[in-house]
């Protein structure tokens, strides 16, 4: 990805892109912002964002997340020596900390669906691990009414895993 | 890649593949373990993808060795057990009874609590995983040459002596609360048995303090140490194997074969289903079984 966005600098750094949502609203982002996404990086090698990239997946509320993102973070493979235009680290985990937190769990699986889309890894990173971390410390029904799902075990079955496995469930 | 149109309705879990749950369970933390077991306690779905034996290598290519979880040490008549990563000084200091010294014998895992031999056979060290405490068992007798501690399945603690000539095997549920009760299940008188075998040996068997120093779970093997060397009894088949001529071992940790699926092993070697002894003592490490009157000598003591 570094390597797509340092090539895109040197052939023409101030090229903008245009990403559509589903529903139809438009964001004007630099190549170096948009290439972080891998499958907008592979349609730019391929020539083919000339009439703006359509994302019918992602719709306008998460996308403006995703673009937010990726403007703070376009310094992460933006050139080095350019320290003006990156953020600071500890800018970004600022940043990145308060986007996940504050997430209600729909928008979080939407934007880890987005992330995955779009193939942009530190965004799916962070946002199953936000998942991950909002798992610990609690018990199995906790977890499924966190994330609305449903017990497909039988009474027995559940009662064996938590005989063989005592020790974990101390509730 | 999800067809699902990120945008209208609410996005729950069930709209993320396999793939993408699997990216998250991934991501819980080693240092809490539990929670991957509660997480499989979820539904179906979660239980298959955590049980998977692909994803558990992904998890520790991931996540890279486990963590430290705790420890036992001995310090004049102290065990002290860290119950959670030591970098939480989360340190549980329980001081037991005097003479409290744990034994360099494997430890036996029945329920939720690993058993520790405690040296001179004084007791064993309970350490209950879930609720992060240390307890301490008496045994039936106080046998002096030491114990063998076991899980005998269930919520059954075994342990082997031997006072005099006789092995003497116990077992007691350490589920139930309140006072431990052992109850004898075998004894074996080993005068009768362990000269038998080796006729060469039979004069210089003396069996002056025999102890037993290692078992094999599931297998019901002893083994016992005695001046005339070290024996394997198979408790089921009586069937004795002296494993080793000569040598003052305090335990040995034996080690048994075992097939791991979808590893390809070279050269078919997989049937193996042949039992090996793993002998230890300190500067000396000696490998395999031996037959009577080939033994391997491992160095010099």
């Amino acid at each position: 990805m570094a390597a797509a966005a340092a090539e895109a600098t040197i052939d023409g750094g101030g090229k903008m892109i245009i990403l559509i949502s589903a529903d139809g609203k438009r964001f004007e982002v630099t190549e170096a912002v948009a290439s972080q996404s891998q499958l907008i990086s592979n349609m730019i090698e391929d020539d083919c964002t000339e009439n703006g990239v359509r994302l019918p997946n992602v719709d306008g509320d998460i996308l403006t997340m995703v673009v937010d993102y990726c403007n703070m973070h376009a310094g992460d493979a933006a050139a080095d020596g350019d320290t003006t235009k990156a953020s600071s680290t500890e800018e970004l985990k600022k940043f990145d900390a308060e986007l996940v937190q504050a997430l209600e769990n729909p928008v979080l699986f939407k934007l880890i669906l987005a992330a995955n889309f779009l193939n942009i890894k530190s965004l799916l990173d962070m946002t199953c691990q936000r998942v991950a971390d909002m798992m610990s410390g609690k018990t199995p029904e906790q977890m499924r009414e966190t994330f609305s799902i449903e017990n497909d075990f039988t009474p027995e079955e559940e009662a064996a895993i938590r005989q063989e496995n005592a020790w974990a469930f101390d509730d | 890649m999800s067809n699902h149109c990120v945008g209208g309705g609410a996005a729950g879990v069930d709209d993320l593949t396999d793939d993408l749950v699997a990216e998250i369970l991934l991501r819980l933390r080693p240092s809490e373990p539990a929670c991957l077991v509660r997480a499989s306690a979820v539904c179906k779905p979660w239980r298959r993808l955590l049980t998977d034996q692909a994803f558990l290598r992904r998890y520790r290519d991931f996540h890279g060795a486990p963590p430290l979880l705790g420890f036992l040490h001995n310090v004049a008549g102290t065990t002290t057990t860290a119950s959670s990563p030591p970098t939480t000084s989360d340190y549980l200091n329980l001081t037991l009874t005097p003479n409290c010294d744990v034994d360099r014998k494997p430890a036996a895992l029945v329920g939720d609590a690993l058993h520790f031999a405690l040296a001179e056979g004084s007791g064993i060290i309970k350490y209950n995983m879930g609720e992060c405490s240390l307890s301490r068992i008496h045994p039936p007798v106080v046998y002096k040459g030491g114990i063998v501690v076991m899980a005998m399945g269930g919520n059954l603690l075994g342990l082997g002596g031997i006072e005099g000539s006789i092995l003497s095997m116990w077992s007691s549920d350490v589920s139930l609360d309140g006072g431990v009760r052992w109850e004898k299940n075998r004894v074996i008188k080993l005068e009768s048995l362990l000269p038998s075998i080796d006729c060469v040996e039979a004069v210089a068997c003396e069996l002056a303090q025999p102890a037993p120093i290692g078992f094999v779970d599931g297998a019901d093997i002893v083994f016992v140490r005695t001046d005339a060397g070290i024996f394997m009894i198979e408790l089921k088949s009586m069937c004795v194997r002296k494993v080793c001529k000569r040598g003052y071992f305090k335990a040995v940790f034996p080690y048994t074969s075992f097939c791991t699926p979808g590893v390809h092993l070279q050269q078919n070697r997989v049937q193996f289903s042949r039992k090996r002894l793993l002998e230890l003592r300190e500067g000396d490490v000696a490998t395999g079984m031996q037959s009577n009157g080939k033994s391997h000598k491992g160095g010099q003591p």
